[in-house]
């Protein structure tokens, strides 16, 4: 075999081993400025059952792309083609090379471009030999299948299940166009030196004979591998300033999550690899509701990561609702929502908050603590209906924020107000501890979700109000007569996707209702959140009306929630009665004694006048 | 070719007049005056519409039971057929005329429509923070308009009458968390009456009105709100209220700011009323090619034509067009008559 | 102020009117720039009635676009109930952050 060089590797080379340093420079960065614990558990973890596990991680995410195939099949088939297809294009390539080479130990460009070096099996006896010929064939066409899909998405996306794409900046399209073109050039090349020689399988093959027919490829073959190696060259250039980092971050952020890395105010290098690991694949601008509510709007995730890692926080990042649903379906799995709010400035609003609550009767056994929320006041329906439960239920309770004089905390740390949260936090803790109470009962997921995460309540069991109400159908405490109404419940982001509370609300509704019309989506926004204080009522209300559309497609009888604001968020555009799980069981409670309570009404129900027009 | 009606023409075609509140009973009255048979619609088993539920009219305390049968008087003409009790859902043009129907099919034809379908009052559930239908003592001006005729019994509690009573405008109007932008212009009005119908049943009470703008616009209304400060002590805030609750003893605590002050306030009530606003009738008929003003029907011209836009033969009148108070509807209905007399006669 | 007296038998009382040919309203023209719904503002007062941290918000963004003044809200507990009850929908709780963030950039009240 002749040497194994020519000059048109250079710029291949030159390239790859720029990217190579940048690479171990980053790998070095991010793990020395992780925090102390986190470094610990990555040395532990390396040495460990866990690596192994993020192996298969990486293989089954940054190659197969599962996640993206569960959530469409397009989608999946175009990613996991161009990465697990490149990537096995690099690993048979360099088995190939090392057995026909018999050399382990060679330099890095000899296995990338082997086709110059050895030509292969003849064509067309090698389109039926299953050699490494056809293996590499087989999979540069998955790549080009893959790139075809590819190119289809950027100007049809719809076509590729994607409502919306995202807009890319010159830098990213300069290297997109880079790599569109890198797998046409290497087919070119490769089929090139296969249709002089006469070589090559069913796809290079076939192509350098199409190619022999027309012209004479010799000429053609040298400057074909330098257009192949310059691209490839180029791109690894643009690589680390661009989306495509995210290509060898990813795996590196797959192992350091399996370790038990999480991010953090303060870990900065684990904030950097996260944001390096973005592909702005744009899957996070499918799943955000506001793309329809405010389209045009860059606030989703993806434009989010992007402007951080130019070191610009945008002040549209107020517009996010802080849902978590592009969370739910970034296929890499990144961290956004501590992402978001850990970049929401302290502004010092709420330093000298005060709340107070009432923690009456002395000497009185205080077994139930009732925290209604500050939203809930407004929801005056709600504590009615609590207010019937507790005692329906013979439950000794203490009403804490009867006044409407306190809150949890919460609104402030989501607006990034995190030392004003704790410090109400240190209030509430001491009034609950004081209590004497071994139960605390919220009607609000968002007051909820702090008091279970983040407070410090020993002895004392925190409940969403679904939840105790289930308990009390579960025990017979109270009963319930079911209706032969058909009903939906709305997943508050808060309480479903945010504190896993799923099946308790379904279990009462199933108790309540003829039918349970609930469709098996992905939690919905009702667009009142507090995590967007940016963003304006018209835009609420466009997302309340795209959530209602979509959860009603059954056509329910009422619409049924379990939050506060969701409840306000809905009622003020639902055309069908919309109540809080609360009141739908308060409403239909069997009660022994003759007291008569006054007959509840239906909820709320938005007269429209007939359409006209 | 003259320049008088073609009488012989004109006795053969009809106008139907549907609904017969203070504007269908104005319309049809003067369409029939005009020698113009009219099919007189109406949903409810009486003429008269929401006059049967007031008790007395602003500015001059007129009582409605007094006014209502002289309105009627005005549209008791023998031109006039009533079909009481009847809903018209859709009106159709045709080439030759215009189809009424209802939710079975045709009903009915006309040459001309006049629809003076009125208005709903705002549901004051929607403002669920005022509790109305959670706390007993929560009630509205329509509630309210029909206790005061029964008198002092209706409004005492336990046996004692109100030592407090709170007035809320602006509830279902001006605010766009329950989607509706506009004023409903009457509400205001409809405070002070009541404000002072109240402080004349119980001298001794404290009225408390809580206002944004005092919209006191018609004649004998500023008068009015003035007699309601200096002879019956009705106190007026300028702060909208936020909330009620309820305290141990039912009685409605009520959180608002004295913007005046600039102080934020609570004060606890026996009764309080929510001044709800005006929303297009629920029973509206459906148009073709119809548009709507914020859900009310858009006049083709509000300076020239009580038309329909886009139907032509096709006229409103009164609250379905906006609101309105009495007097007004009544105008806007003899107004559209004479639009419809002059759409039927005049060549085409 | 004694020639004014003497002459018209007034004196101007210049401690409490305001200027409005000398206020500046740079700052709050800034912040609502941000927040156009601001400028729909009735002065309602429901905001301040229903908050819970008692901020008096109403006389807050009043004296903000009328004198250009800005004082502080360290008591508001950003839970959102003003923005609920507004009538006019004004993104109360964005406005509160807007200040807050002008207040840091400029110092303290004008």
């Amino acid at each position: 075999m002749e040497k194994l060089f020519d000059p048109f590797v250079l710029p291949f080379t030159v390239g790859f081993s720029f990217l190579v340093l940048w690479f171990v420079y980053k790998i070095v960065r991010w793990f020395i400025s992780l925090r102390g614990d986190d470094m610990k558990l990555v040395i532990t973890g390396l040495f460990s059952l866990k690596t192994l596990q993020a192996l298969v991680e990486t293989v089954n995410e940054s190659l197969l792309h599962r996640k993206v195939f569960r959530n469409n099949s397009r989608l999946g088939y175009m990613h996991m083609s161009l990465a697990f297809g490149w990537f096995m294009l690099i690993l048979i390539g360099n088995i190939e090379s090392t057995y026909y080479s018999g050399n382990l130990f060679k330099p890095i460009y000899v296995s990338v471009f082997w086709r110059f070096f050895d030509p292969g099996p003849s064509f067309p006896q090698a389109m039926i030999q299953p050699g490494f010929a056809f293996w590499m064939d087989l999979f540069l066409l998955l790549v080009l299948s893959g790139l075809g899909f590819a190119i289809l998405k950027r100007f049809r996306s719809r076509i590729m299940g994607m409502k919306r794409t995202m807009r890319h900046e010159p830098a990213d399209r300069l290297a997109l166009a880079a790599l569109w073109m890198i797998f046409p050039a290497r087919l070119v090349a490769e089929s090139m030196t296969c249709g002089a020689n006469g070589t090559g399988s069913f796809l290079t093959g076939s192509l350098g004979y199409l190619f022999s027919r027309f012209f004479d490829p010799s000429s053609s073959i040298l400057p074909s591998w330098w257009i192949y190696s310059f691209l490839l060259g180029f791109f690894f250039v643009l690589l680390p300033f661009t989306r495509y980092a995210h290509i060898p971050s990813e795996p590196v952020l797959i192992f350091f999550r399996k370790y038990g890395v999480r991010l953090s105010p303060g870990s900065a290098g684990y904030t950097d690899l996260s944001l390096t690991a973005c592909s702005s694949c744009g899957i996070c601008i499918n799943a955000c509701q506001l793309a329809e509510a405010a389209p045009g709007r860059p606030v989703q995730s993806s434009y989010f990561v992007r402007s951080v890692r130019k070191n610009r926080v945008p002040d549209l990042q107020y517009e996010c609702l802080i849902c978590g649903r592009c969370e739910a379906a970034c296929p890499v799995g990144l961290e956004l929502m501590p992402m978001r709010q850990n970049t929401r400035p302290d502004l010092g609003i709420g330093s000298r908050a005060t709340i107070t609550g009432k923690l009456g009767r002395n000497g009185h056994p205080r077994r139930i603590l009732y925290f209604a929320g500050c939203m809930t006041h407004l929801s005056p329906g709600i504590i009615r209906s609590m207010s019937s439960i507790f005692n329906q239920a013979g439950a000794i309770w203490e009403f804490y924020d009867a006044d409407g004089q306190a809150c949890c905390g919460r609104p402030l740390k989501l607006a990034g107000q995190v030392d004003a949260a704790r410090n109400i936090r240190g209030k509430l803790e001491n009034d609950f501890s004081k209590s004497g109470a071994d139960l605390l009962v919220t009607s609000c997921p968002i007051c909820y979700r702090i008091f279970n995460e983040e407070y410090n309540l020993p002895g004392i069991r925190v409940l969403h109000h679904s939840q105790y109400i289930r308990d009390l159908l579960e025990w017979n405490r109270i009963k319930v007569e079911s209706s032969i109404q058909n009903a939906v419940y709305h997943s508050p982001c808060e309480l479903g996707r945010g504190s896993g509370i799923e099946s308790e609300p379904r279990e009462i509704i199933k108790a309540l209702y003829k039918a349970d019309l609930t469709p098996d989506i992905e939690g919905l926004c009702c667009g009142g959140s507090l995590g967007g204080p940016g963003i304006d009522l018209a835009t609420r209300r466009a997302v309340a009306r795209g959530a209602v559309e979509e959860l009603t497609h059954g056509d329910p009888d009422v619409l049924i929630t379990a939050c506060p604001l969701c409840k306000k968020t809905f009622s003020a555009i639902s055309r069908i009665p919309v109540l809080d799980i609360s009141e739908a069981t308060a409403g239909q409670l069997i009660k022994p004694n003759a007291l008569p309570e006054r007959k509840k009404q239906q909820g709320n129900h938005h007269k429209q006048a007939v359409a006209v027009g | 070719m003259t320049n008088q009606p073609d009488i012989r023409r004109v006795d053969v075609r009809r106008v139907a007049v549907i609904g017969a509140g203070p504007a269908g009973m104005a319309a049809a009255g003067s369409l029939a005056s005009l020698g113009i048979a009219v099919d007189w619609y109406e949903k409810d088993p009486l003429t008269g519409g929401k006059l049967h539920d007031y008790y007395q009219l602003f500015p001059d305390r007129v009582r409605a039971s007094e006014v209502l049968p002289e309105l009627e008087s005005k549209s008791g003409k023998s031109l006039i057929t009533k079909y009481l009790g009847r809903t018209i859902s859709e009106i159709e043009r045709h080439p030759g005329g215009i189809v009424l129907k209802n939710g079975s099919g045709s009903c009915g034809e006309a040459d001309a429509v006049i629809l003076a379908t009125g208005f709903d009052f705002f549901d004051a559930r929607l403002k669920e923070e005022f509790g109305y239908g959670i706390y007993k003592h929560v009630i509205t001006s329509v509630d309210l308009e029909r206790m005061l005729p029964v008198g002092k019994d209706a409004l005492r509690r336990f046996g004692k009458d109100p030592a407090t009573v709170g007035f809320v405008h602006c509830v279902g109007s001006r605010d766009e968390q329950v989607g509706i932008s506009y004023c409903s212009r009457l509400c205001c009005i409809t405070g002070i009456k009541q404000a002072i119908e109240v402080s004349e049943m119980f001298p001794a009470a404290k009225v408390y009105n809580f206002y944004i703008d005092m919209r006191a616009f018609g004649q004998g209304f500023e008068e009015l709100y003035r007699k309601a400060q200096e002879e019956h002590g009705i106190r007026f805030i300028r702060g909208r209220v936020s909330e009620a609750s309820e305290d141990r003893e039912f009685r409605i605590r009520v959180k608002a700011e004295d913007t005046l002050m600039a102080r934020p306030l609570k004060v606890t009530v026996d009764w309080l009323v929510l001044l709800v606003g005006m929303t297009p009738s629920c029973t509206e008929v459906t148009l073709d090619h119809a548009e709507k003003q914020q859900e009310f029907i858009k006049p083709e011209n509000p300076l020239t034509s009580n038309a329909v836009r886009g139907m032509p033969g096709v006229f409103a009148a009164g609250c379905c067009t906006g609101p309105m108070n009495i007097p007004e509807s009544v105008a806007s209905g003899r107004a559209a008559a004479l639009q419809a007399y002059d759409y039927l006669t005049r060549d085409r | 102020m004694d020639a004014v007296k003497s002459k018209f038998g007034f004196e101007i009382n210049q401690g409490r009117h305001i200027d409005m040919d000398r206020i500046d309203t740079r700052l709050a023209d800034e912040i609502s720039a941000h927040v156009r719904s601001w400028k729909a503002c009735l002065n309602c007062g429901s905001c301040s009635a229903t908050c819970p941290g008692g901020v008096g918000l109403r006389s807050l963004l009043l004296k903000l676009s009328t004198l250009g003044e800005l004082t502080t809200l360290d008591t508001c507990l950003l839970c959102g109930k003003c923005f609920l009850v507004c009538p006019r929908g004004i993104s109360t709780r964005y406005l509160i952050i807007q200040i807050i963030k002008k207040r840091r950039e400029y110092g303290k009240a004008v």
